[in-house]
């Protein structure tokens, strides 16, 4: 009923539409609609600069928010709307706390932008100092001809980080003098930036802060619903495709409001994550149907969060299985520091009590222990670096019980029968004197007056059988 | 002999090794300046720097190159910063731009002012007494004087040019208001070619101006004569003539006694001159028969002057003007002529004026060293320079060394010194000042260019145009990039909102600062008496601390500033002022740098310096002339100046103890026991002067507050006072007040007007946005009030000084909330700050289960961690570490609790807070 081309066009228009906002561009049309509270602070930071531009009041403004939120967005915004209100009036310049590690770097990184933008020469070579003096003259000619100088400084922290801030005092600095209109932009991700200024710096800089709250749920699921609305005023070609469209995601967004999207919110209710579940939906369209489904939603979600460690483990061979359990039983015997060797002693010492068939050399347990240690499921607890033999070395186990467990119970080539896993696991917990959850404690009773010895023995019996399970 | 030969093929013998220079005129035969005209005469008077107001007399300016010396003893006190200065000198209107331009372009410690900022000329009392008369001539006698006659086409002809100056010298305002200058490479003038990068004589004076004390006919005589008279027989003729290297007289071969038959090689001096060597008191023979005399005579004699051409152009009425730097004899320098200096040495001076073309007389040549070795017939005007003088220091450089800086290396590493490269008089490797920074904005790109090529005539070398960022590079103004200057169209008058944020902004600097009269009154004594101390001034140190933002530095400029204009009534010697900032220096080593530049005009890299200043400043001699001047040192920052041996510091307080040395250290610190902190031999020589600038009382926040609204009754009284409490209960920090306050203002006019553009696009701007204060406060509903009041301070203070993390807690996500929870009653578990990840993780899942919540995978509760912790609600290990990874709360548990007791969303929470 769909035609193609109409499928096409509007899964093309909604993918530059979630895709413009990670890299900076698109136009007007597939501009992001905004949060109210983001919009406030846009409003905000526009009302700031444009302070700076018109009254030539030097201010230093901080935008504080986790990763995702739209940080970088709002400023892009911002200026591409000053750019447009005042053209010529703006000059930019951008720094990035991982791009420019050093000040030095970062002065020579401002000179470089401010030559380019003004068609003057610029040298590499030029010293501290000369790009100070530089920076310092550019700013009073700016100042001069009415110009405003914004500068923006991405990872503020890192800045601040510095040994001695010398390039964040030298702006603030800078930006006392009447002779300079500049203002500075400062965006970071902790919370706590403004309290790593050092106090001279701190005393300079305003304290003004503008912060990115994460928003409700109920803005969250207004956010994913307006961005997967196709535009109803005739720009997209067939209406009526368009109408359908939207009545079938408002219809699929309510049916997987429950679970799934409540899910993700409950997780991480950025925006960056939200468009990024949005973008995944459309991607697992099935372009036969040309409408979205549930089913959707569902894999996006699941791609969303990946579950490492138990994809890890159900990839596992039997021996690596093995080694791990033992890891555990000597962790559940109080022994926190291991290597290899004890490990297979632990192993070897199963293999004598309980004569299974999984019996292998030690170079070829050496070998499963060097992809465990691969796979980062085991890491080296020392930090001395490669000087002793990889069976010296204590590790720790990085896998937790409960995935250990679960690890367990879906490993396809797991020899024992699930039941008895759950034996295995329980009975370390047991040992390792740990309240688990509810359902295993009937379990962890029952086994409680039973005998160390009588407990292995019904385990590995049982794991004399490998055909039972498969 | 050879009788019969062209004047160009005459060979002279020059002495000093040299080879022979041609007597006679070689250069083509260049008509004398055109006949006097009655429209000369203007042009005369305007040969000397035109001024708009001349505070100098006409007899000063008459022979401004004499000013030199005079000049610069009152140009003295300026303040070479290498940092931006907080408050910007202010030049006075009218300042008298006579030869100051020539001052004031030089120096590298003008970096700071704009072109309007010149030195005041100040002057100093002693200079009144021992300069000549003139100087006691008040200005519009001494403009008019002369010329009664052509007063009037002066003053026009002087403002025609201060017309034509200034646009360009104004900073900000573009080419068309004032006079377009068009620039060009060569012209011919009167039959002579001439280009950049000519030398010309230029004459001198005004016609008939008998106070010249030289022969006035002489002067303008179209008759130069360009072949020099022999001393003995007073004719010229075409004989062969050889040259004394001593008295430059010319002796025909069959003149001489005994008559020579040709021209010996190497030295030769003229039997006077040999026998005044010898020491036997012999008299000149007296050069009667002479009426005329040569251009090179009279140049050595200082009747005229010879400058190198560097720009021409064509002014709009049609006269034809050049700029040229004069070419400076030895008798014009501090020391007067050595006995090192050649008879026919110059020094590039670097100077520069403007004046008509009319002036110039005719060509001469000035060579390099290594030409004039080499040249042999040019003529009579041929010249050797090697040497730049820097007349406000007093210093030479050599020549050929600058064109070996092109690309600084980074400060870092040590500029070679190469000790053989060294010359007799103090100079050191760099290039040479660039004055024409200033007048270079002027005009078109391709001019710098030849200018450039121009110096580098001597030695072939790819000329890359300068980059802007490197040392006096070439930063032109905007407007000559194609920037449009946008005009400031205020349609409207200032707001009281306006007016007030105006007013309260940091950079808006008041007059005077209030509260700190004690402390100002301290450091004016303090400067005053080691100033005046003359001789006896010894070991003056002063340190002066307190927390950032009490107006230390504030004060301490504005006492000096205050002194300066004490200097300038005579009140006070006069000194000299640096000023250093310890975080503006790349390391603290440049500090010896920045002095050695502040004091000497040069620029060398550290270790150089601090051989020159210690050097200088263990001289046991009193330093004469410019350098007795006391000079203080501003150190801002102090703390930074620390290195692991200390020793800056050490030099910069050991100097001041030894004789001789004016020396004068002012150091700003925070801490107060800084010197304590120190050795104790640096702690010694600080000394016992200290200040300190204690944290503003909230009294005191409201006197400042009050005196930067003066006038303006935009603040409520009771938020003003609400606001210099809050400030001074923590901090006591001027900026802080002062932006607590703007921010308020800037409240209120969101309140009054909300603003209305709209950043989505999908949605219509709201109708209006309430900016709702955090505070209590509520406006009144009959109409928002237009002052600024508690509410709108209560908003601002909640926005600056509230912590985000509990608005940050109460609107995280659902499962954030759980694991904060989770920490916490691990926390209370353990009653251990800290925690593992894997303990965290069961209390997660047991409150999970408990309470119906669907349970995430562990690696998700991982990631919800790990975002805690990049906000810094958390401190976390990275994320590698999976389960033994370690946690802890940022933020003491109380903090969790207030934010999540009454969530909404999870309201089983709080039994577990």
């Amino acid at each position: 009923m769909v035609c193609e081309e109409d499928v096409e066009e509007a899964l093309s228009f909604l993918r530059r539409r979630l895709c413009a906002a990670s890299w900076g561009q698109g136009g007007n049309d597939v501009a992001l609609p905004l949060l109210p509270d983001v919009e406030k602070i846009c409003r905000d930071l526009e009302a700031c600069l444009i302070g700076t531009i018109e009254n030539g009041s030097n201010n230093s403004v901080l935008l504080l928010g986790p990763r995702g939120c739209g940080k970088t967005m709002v400023t892009d915004r911002v200026l591409a709307q000053l750019q447009l209100t005042f053209p010529e009036r703006v000059s930019v310049v951008r720094l990035h706390g991982l791009l420019h590690a050093d000040d030095r770097c970062a002065l020579k990184a401002i000179s470089e932008q401010l030559c380019m933008e003004h068609h003057l020469v610029f040298s590499k070579t030029a010293a501290f100092d000369d790009n100070l003096h530089f920076l310092i003259t550019m700013l009073k000619e700016s100042a001069l001809s009415h110009k405003s100088v914004i500068f923006i400084l991405e990872e503020f922290d890192l800045f601040a980080q510095r040994p001695k801030q010398r390039l964040l005092y030298n702006l603030l600095d800078a930006m006392q003098s009447t002779l300079t209109q500049a203002a500075v932009v400062g965006l970071s991700c902790r919370l706590d930036a403004d309290e790593l200024l050092e106090k001279r710096v701190r005393s300079r800089f305003s304290n003004r802060k503008l912060l990115f709250l994460p928003p409700s749920a109920e803005v969250a699921c207004r956010l994913l619903h307006d961005v997967l609305m196709l535009p109803t005023d005739g720009s997209l070609g067939d209406s009526t495709f368009v109408t359908l469209w939207n009545e079938n995601t408002t219809k699929v967004l309510e049916a997987s409001i429950q679970d799934i999207i409540c899910h993700t919110i409950s997780l991480d209710p950025s925006p960056h994550r939200i468009l990024d579940l949005a973008l995944r939906a459309i991607c697992n369209l099935d372009q036969g149907k040309g409408l979205l489904t549930v089913a959707d939603f569902k894999a996006a979600n699941a791609s969303l969060y990946p579950q490492f460690k138990r994809e890890a483990l159900q990839g596992l061979s039997v021996l690596e299985l093995y080694l791990l359990v033992c890891m555990k039983r000597l962790e559940s015997k109080e022994q926190e520091t291991y290597n290899f060797t004890i490990v297979f002693e632990e192993y070897q010492h199963l293999q004598e009590t309980h004569k299974t068939s999984d019996h292998y050399s030690r170079e070829i347990a050496l070998r499963a222990f060097e992809h465990l240690l691969e796979r980062e499921l085991v890491v080296y607890a020392d930090f001395r670096g490669r000087s002793d033999a990889i069976e010296f070395r204590p590790v720790q186990l990085l896998v937790d019980n409960l995935e250990l467990q679960e690890g367990l119970n879906i490993n396809p080539v797991c020899p024992v029968c699930p039941p008895l896993c759950h034996c295995i696991c329980s009975f370390c917990n047991f040992m390792h004197k740990n309240v688990m959850a509810c359902d295993k404690s009937t379990l962890t009773f029952g086994l409680r007056h039973t005998t160390f010895y009588s407990i292995t023995v019904l385990v590995f019996v049982a794991s004399g059988y490998p055909s039972a399970v498969v | 002999m050879a009788p019969g030969m062209v004047s160009s093929d005459v060979e002279v013998k020059r002495g000093r090794g040299r080879p022979p220079k041609v007597k006679g005129m070689l250069s083509p035969a260049i008509s004398e300046s055109a006949p006097l005209t009655p429209e000369c005469n203007p042009k005369v008077s305007t040969f000397t720097p035109p001024t708009p107001v001349c505070v100098v007399p006409y007899a000063e300016r008459v022979r401004p190159r004499r000013l030199f010396e005079g000049e610069e003893k009152r140009a003295e006190c300026v303040t070479p910063v290498k940092s931006v200065r907080s408050t910007p000198k202010k030049s006075a209107g009218g300042t008298p731009r006579t030869t100051p331009k020539k001052a004031k372009a030089k120096d590298r410690g003008f970096e700071d002012g704009e072109e309007d900022d010149v030195p005041e000329i100040r002057k100093s009392p002693r200079l009144t007494r021992s300069a000549s008369k003139c100087l006691n001539e008040t200005p519009k006698r001494g403009r008019g004087r002369p010329r009664k006659i052509l007063g009037e086409e002066v003053e026009l002809k002087n403002r025609g040019h201060r017309g034509s100056r200034n646009p360009t010298r104004r900073t900000g305002e573009s080419l068309s208001e004032g006079q377009v200058r068009r620039c060009v490479k060569k012209v011919v003038f009167e039959g002579v070619e001439y280009q950049v990068g000519d030398d010309v004589y230029v004459r001198r004076g005004a016609k008939g101006n008998a106070e010249n004390g030289v022969d006035g006919n002489a002067e303008w005589s179209d008759s130069d004569a360009e072949v020099e008279d022999c001393v003995l027989c007073g004719r010229s003729g075409e004989d062969v003539m050889i040259e004394c290297d001593e008295c430059l007289g010319g002796y025909h071969l069959h003149c001489l006694e005994p008559p020579l038959e040709e021209v010996p090689e190497g030295d030769w001096m003229c039997a006077t001159c040999a026998a005044l060597a010898r020491g036997e008191n012999v008299e000149r023979p007296s050069r009667q028969k002479r009426t005329r005399r040569t251009a090179r005579e009279r140049f050595i004699a200082q009747e005229i002057w010879a400058a190198r051409i560097e720009k021409l152009w064509r002014d709009k009425d049609g006269t034809m003007y050049f700029q040229g730097r004069w070419w400076a004899l030895p008798e014009e320098t501090a020391d007067g002529r050595q006995q090192w200096h050649g008879r026919r040495e110059l020094f590039r001076s670097n100077h520069a004026d403007e004046n008509e073309m009319d002036t110039i007389l005719r060509h001469c040549y000035v060579m390099t060293p290594d030409q004039y070795a080499k040249s042999g017939h040019e003529g009579d005007d041929v010249f050797m320079c090697g040497h730049e003088y820097d007349f406000r220091h007093q210093t030479f450089k050599r020549i050929a060394d600058e064109f070996d800086d092109v690309s600084d290396v980074d400060d870092s590493e040590d500029e070679s010194f190469d000790p053989t490269r060294k010359s007799k008089h103090h100079d050191l490797d760099q290039e040479s000042d660039d004055d024409d920074d200033d007048f270079d904005n002027e005009f078109d790109d391709e001019l710098s260019k030849p200018r450039s090529t121009s110096k580098n005539k001597s030695r072939s070398r790819p000329v890359t145009p300068k980059a802007a960022n490197v040392r006096k590079g070439h930063v032109k103004r905007i407007e000559g990039v194609g920037a449009k200057l946008i005009p400031r169209a205020r349609k409207k008058p200032l707001t009281d909102l306006e007016k007030a944020k105006a007013a309260l902004g940091l950079s808006a600097a008041p007059t005077t600062l209030p509260c700190r009269d004690r402390e100002k009154s301290e450091i004016e004594a303090f400067v005053k008496d080691a100033v005046a101390a003359g001789e006896e001034c010894l070991g003056r140190c002063l340190y002066i601390s307190g927390v950032p933002g009490t107006g230390k530095t504030a004060t301490v400029l504005e006492v000096m500033k205050g002194l300066r204009e004490k200097v300038d009534k005579g009140e006070l010697p006069p000194y000299r002022f640096v000023e250093i900032n310890g975080l503006r220096l790349p390391s603290p080593e440049h500090a010896y740098t920045v002095l050695h530049e502040a004091l000497t005009g040069q620029h060398c890299g550290w270790r150089r310096a601090v051989q020159y200043l210690d050097a200088r400043f263990s001289d046991s001699k009193p330093l004469k002339g410019v350098n007795a001047r006391p000079c203080i040192l501003l150190v801002d920052e102090l703390d930074l100046l620390v290195t692991r041996s200390q020793s800056v510091l050490y030099n910069l307080f050991d100097w001041p103890s030894r004789a001789n040395s004016r020396l004068i250290v002012i150091g700003i610190a925070n801490t107060m026991d800084l010197p304590e902190r120190m050795l104790p031999r640096i702690a010694s020589r600080l000394g016992l002067h200290r200040i300190s600038f204690g944290p503003y009382s909230h009294t005191q926040l409201q006197q400042i507050l009050a005196t930067r609204l003066e006038g303006i009754p935009a603040f409520d009284k009771q938020a003003v006072e609400f606001a210099s409490r809050k400030v001074a209960a923590v901090s006591g920090d001027a900026r802080r007040a002062l932006e607590l306050c703007r921010r308020a203002a800037e409240i209120t006019e969101l309140r009054i007007n909300p603003p209305t553009t709209s950043f989505t696009t999908t949605e219509p701007a709201p109708p209006s946005v309430a900016v709702s204060p955090q505070g209590e406060g509520t406006t009144t509903p009959q109409a928002p009030s237009q002052l600024i009041g508690m509410s709108d301070i209560e908003a601002a203070i909640s926005e600056m000084f509230q912590a985000p993390h509990i608005q940050f807690m109460k609107r995280c996500s659902m499962y954030s909330k759980i694991f904060l929870v989770a920490m916490v009653i691990e926390q209370h578990r353990t009653t251990m700050v800290e925690t593992t990840f894997e303990k965290v993780v069961t209390a997660f899942m047991r409150l999970c289960t408990t309470h119906k919540v669907t349970c995430p995978g562990e690696d998700s509760i991982l990631t919800v961690g790990c975002k805690l912790g990049a906000s810094r609600l958390l401190l976390c290990e990275p994320a590698i570490r999976h389960r033994h990874q370690k946690l802890q709360l940022n933020f003491p548990c109380d903090d969790v609790q207030f934010a999540l007791k009454d969530d909404k969303e999870l309201p089983w929470m709080s039994k577990y807070l």
